[in-house]
């Protein structure tokens, strides 16, 4: 019979893959570094001088263009400042209450949603079959590579318009396929019910590359000895790739989900280039919205707000995937 | 020791590398030559064209200053708002219809420069406060009213309209004989902007021209914002009876100037900015320009006017003086008729003749026709324009009713008249 937990324990074994091999690993530096304490005191102060001195300057960096905006963001939240003025007031939680009261807040919560996971699944669920097929020996394999890779070199805002003049209501080809069949040509750009699936496609055909290329190089780590065994276990395709791929694969799935869900709750470019968020705020995401507020509707206070809801639910939901995947990760 | 002596040496040294970048700059800006920036909001080619000419000239006459144009088109606003909250500002700038309420603190003091007394009677009240300081200078000035294609007109047998009933029959009119075939209107709800357009247009027939109006009411807030439900009302009507390009909410302005010059788009709700575009398309195209119609009975069409190109000096510039030198080259009668010409406009200063081809004839057709301040910027607060937009894409998306357009705007005007409350 078949038993996976005899291929977890080969996993263990082999210090390249997982978890417990780098743990491995780990320990040996340590104890390195012991050796150090015990025998060159000195030495080993002027090593983490170095050390602290050698993150300097990434810590200055990220001071200045990190967390001092972050804080400032914060601290604009409780005013009423308008993007421009010298002055403002501090208004406490009112920019917070706004919120609560906002009838436009669960649209664009459901649309940020709906961009992070929805793309998410589906560039994952595409990108992991691609990367199946495409680990098969064939003649064509880096071609379709190549191609499907293609679209993340180009910039979202260009692809974006791209996917317009495709989905364009004058002119557009879609509406001229559309219109050999029947008479009145779709404006599914300017239909709430479809645009923000149109959106999160474009994101998803996107950076599919992405996701494929990270499996794929999951899946050539797989010794081929696993399937063999498997093999001779008599575990059937479906049961290998349940039993041997997936969990070999679990570390390529925690960065593929963990990227490609922080890329689409704040995705910006799409959106900005097919539809500008409209119509009214049928497709804003939060990040187009406190754009807007910010800049058009003068309401910096409000969209510092919006960034911090934005911030806090783009954490919550990364964390928990990653806190969940990595459990995962360790017991698969 | 010596740990904290390291890390005292490479802050010292990171610190000394950020100042040395900035002594860097200043050491090569006062040795030679004096560097000028300068923002416009122009954005149509041959707008531009003409500023660079007369920058280049001004440059010639004096060498030892450096002058650095920009043209950031659609992002002049957000670079704008971002400079002022650093409270750095370019020299010399545009001030696009907010000299007073938005730039009004940083400008400098302009009333002692010749051209400052020769300002047109229209752009005097724009330009000028109560205390006579003069905030910029007009590159030209706007007479905003409805451009229309002539030859559709004529196709149809349609006087030009002088009320908002007759806009609006003339445009069923096209409607049905052009068997749809042409729009009588073209919006855009991509570039919003022309949607705020029309509310900002109506609005002053409807509330501010008539005998009969509410400017007190809306200047000190008391203002029944039932009434402005008319105007949702019969947008919605003219988008659902098809005088609006069906593909409103995803159509881009930049598609417009080619559909006007094929003749497909009966009148535009802009000053003749694009024209010349469209042009370049269909050499043989004939443009028309009218006053926006009148909406209650008795009254006369009206211009929506202002500031449209401007150019204003940064109050704490260290080179203000430089800056004014530059703004007064622009002064001189034969710059601001090349700028005016340039962008199909006439010219805010008195005593420059500008010749603007076919368009002559109607601002000379139309130069007693009462022109008004844009609607927004004297009786909204800062801030409604975007309102206007959003609201007008959500009533045609149909997520509003022109009740709730208006009481979206209620809500708006008060909070954004609270917050600026100073």
């Amino acid at each position: 019979m078949f038993r996976p937990y005899q291929i977890k324990q080969t996993v263990l074994a082999t210090p390249e893959n997982g978890k417990k091999g780098r743990r491995i690993v780990d320990t040996e530096v340590r104890t390195q570094i012991q050796f150090v304490k015990k025998g060159l005191r000195r030495k080993k102060i002027s090593s983490t001088v170095w050390l602290n001195v050698m993150y300097l300057p990434a810590l200055l960096l990220f001071i200045v263009f990190i967390f001092y905006p972050f804080f400032k963001g914060l601290q604009i939240s409780f005013t009423n400042w308008d993007g421009f003025s010298q002055t403002y007031d501090w208004i406490g939680l009112d920019n917070y209450k706004r919120m609560l009261h906002d009838p436009n807040i669960g649209t664009i919560i459901k649309n940020t949603l709906i961009y992070g996971i929805g793309s998410t699944l589906f560039q994952n669920i595409i990108g992991l079959a691609y990367a199946l097929l495409l680990n098969q020996e064939m003649k064509t394999r880096g071609i379709t590579r190549t191609i499907i890779y293609l679209p993340v070199i180009i910039s979202p805002l260009i692809m974006g318009y791209i996917w317009y003049f495709f989905f364009q209501y004058d002119g557009g080809a879609l509406n001229d396929i559309i219109l050999l069949f029947r008479n009145t040509p779709l404006n599914i750009l300017a239909d709430p019910q479809w645009n923000v699936w149109i959106i999160m496609f474009v994101n998803t055909y996107q950076y599919l590359g992405i996701a494929m290329v990270i499996y794929l190089a999951g899946l050539q780590t797989i010794p081929r000895d696993f399937y063999e065994a498997a093999q001779i276990d008599g575990a059937s395709s479906w049961q290998r790739f349940k039993h041997v791929t997936l969990p070999m694969l679990m570390p390529s799935i925690t960065i593929n989900i963990v990227l490609n869900l922080v890329g689409g709750l704040k995705l910006f470019d799409v959106i900005i280039s097919l539809t500008k968020g409209g119509p009214g705020y049928a497709s804003q995401s939060l990040s187009t919205v406190m754009y807007k507020y910010y800049f058009a509707s003068m309401d910096a206070g409000y969209a510092a707000a919006l960034g911090n809801l934005m911030f806090v639910l783009i954490s919550v939901i990364s964390i928990t995937a990653l806190i969940y995947l990595r459990r995962k990760e360790i017991a698969g | 020791m010596k740990k904290s002596m390291i890390s005292m040496l490479v802050i010292a040294f990171s610190i000394s590398l950020m100042v040395g970048c900035n002594s860097k700059e200043s050491g090569t800006d006062s040795s030679s030559k004096v560097k000028l920036t300068v923002f416009s909001t122009i954005s149509d080619e041959k707008g531009k064209e003409a500023f660079e000419e007369i920058t280049k000239e001004f440059e010639k006459e004096n060498p030892n200053i450096d002058v650095e144009v920009n043209f950031p088109g659609q992002e002049y606003e957000n670079i704008l708002k971002v400079k002022m909250a650093a409270n750095d500002l370019p020299d010399v700038f545009d001030t696009h219809g907010w000299a007073q309420i938005r730039y009004g603190k940083y400008v400098a003091d302009l009333s002692k420069e010749s051209w400052a007394s020769n300002l047109t009677d229209s752009m005097k009240p724009v330009l000028t406060d109560k205390n006579g300081k003069v905030y910029a200078l007009p590159l030209n000035e706007a007479k905003d009213g409805i451009t229309y294609n002539v030859d559709v007109l004529e196709k149809y047998g349609i006087e030009v309209p002088k009320t908002f009933d007759e806009l609006l029959a003339a445009a069923e009119k096209i409607k049905k004989e052009s068997n749809g075939q042409v729009s009588p209107f073209y919006f855009s709800g991509v570039d919003a902007w022309t949607i705020g357009q029309f509310f900002d247009y109506f609005a002053t027939p409807l509330l501010i021209s008539p005998e009969q109006n509410y400017s007190q009411d809306l200047l000190n807030g008391t203002f029944d914002w039932s009434k402005w439900t008319y105007l949702p009302e019969k947008y919605k009507e003219m988008y659902d009876k098809g005088l609006i390009n069906k593909d409103m909410l995803t159509a881009k302005y930049s598609d417009l100037p080619k559909l006007f010059a094929e003749g497909k788009v009966a009148f535009f709700m802009m000053g003749p900015a694009f024209v010349g575009q469209a042009k370049e398309i269909n050499p043989n195209l004939k443009v028309g320009y009218m006053p926006i119609p009148a909406i209650a009975e008795g009254d006369e069409p009206t211009f929506s006017g202002g500031e449209r190109h401007t150019l204003a000096a940064w109050k704490d510039s260290p080179h203000l003086e430089e800056a004014k030198k530059f703004i007064n080259f622009f002064a001189k009668t034969e710059n601001l008729k090349k700028i005016a010409e340039a962008t199909n406009l006439p010219a805010g200063i008195k005593g420059v003749n500008v010749d603007l081809g076919e368009l002559t004839q109607y601002y000379e057709k139309y130069a007693n026709i009462r022109v008004f301040p844009y609607f927004d910027r004297v009786y909204l607060p800062n801030g409604m324009w975007d309102v206007m937009c959003t609201n007008g894409q959500e009533l045609i998306a149909g997520s509003i009713t022109p009740k709730q357009f208006s009481e979206n705007m209620k809500k708006q005007f008060e909070r954004l008249r609270e917050q600026q409350k100073k």
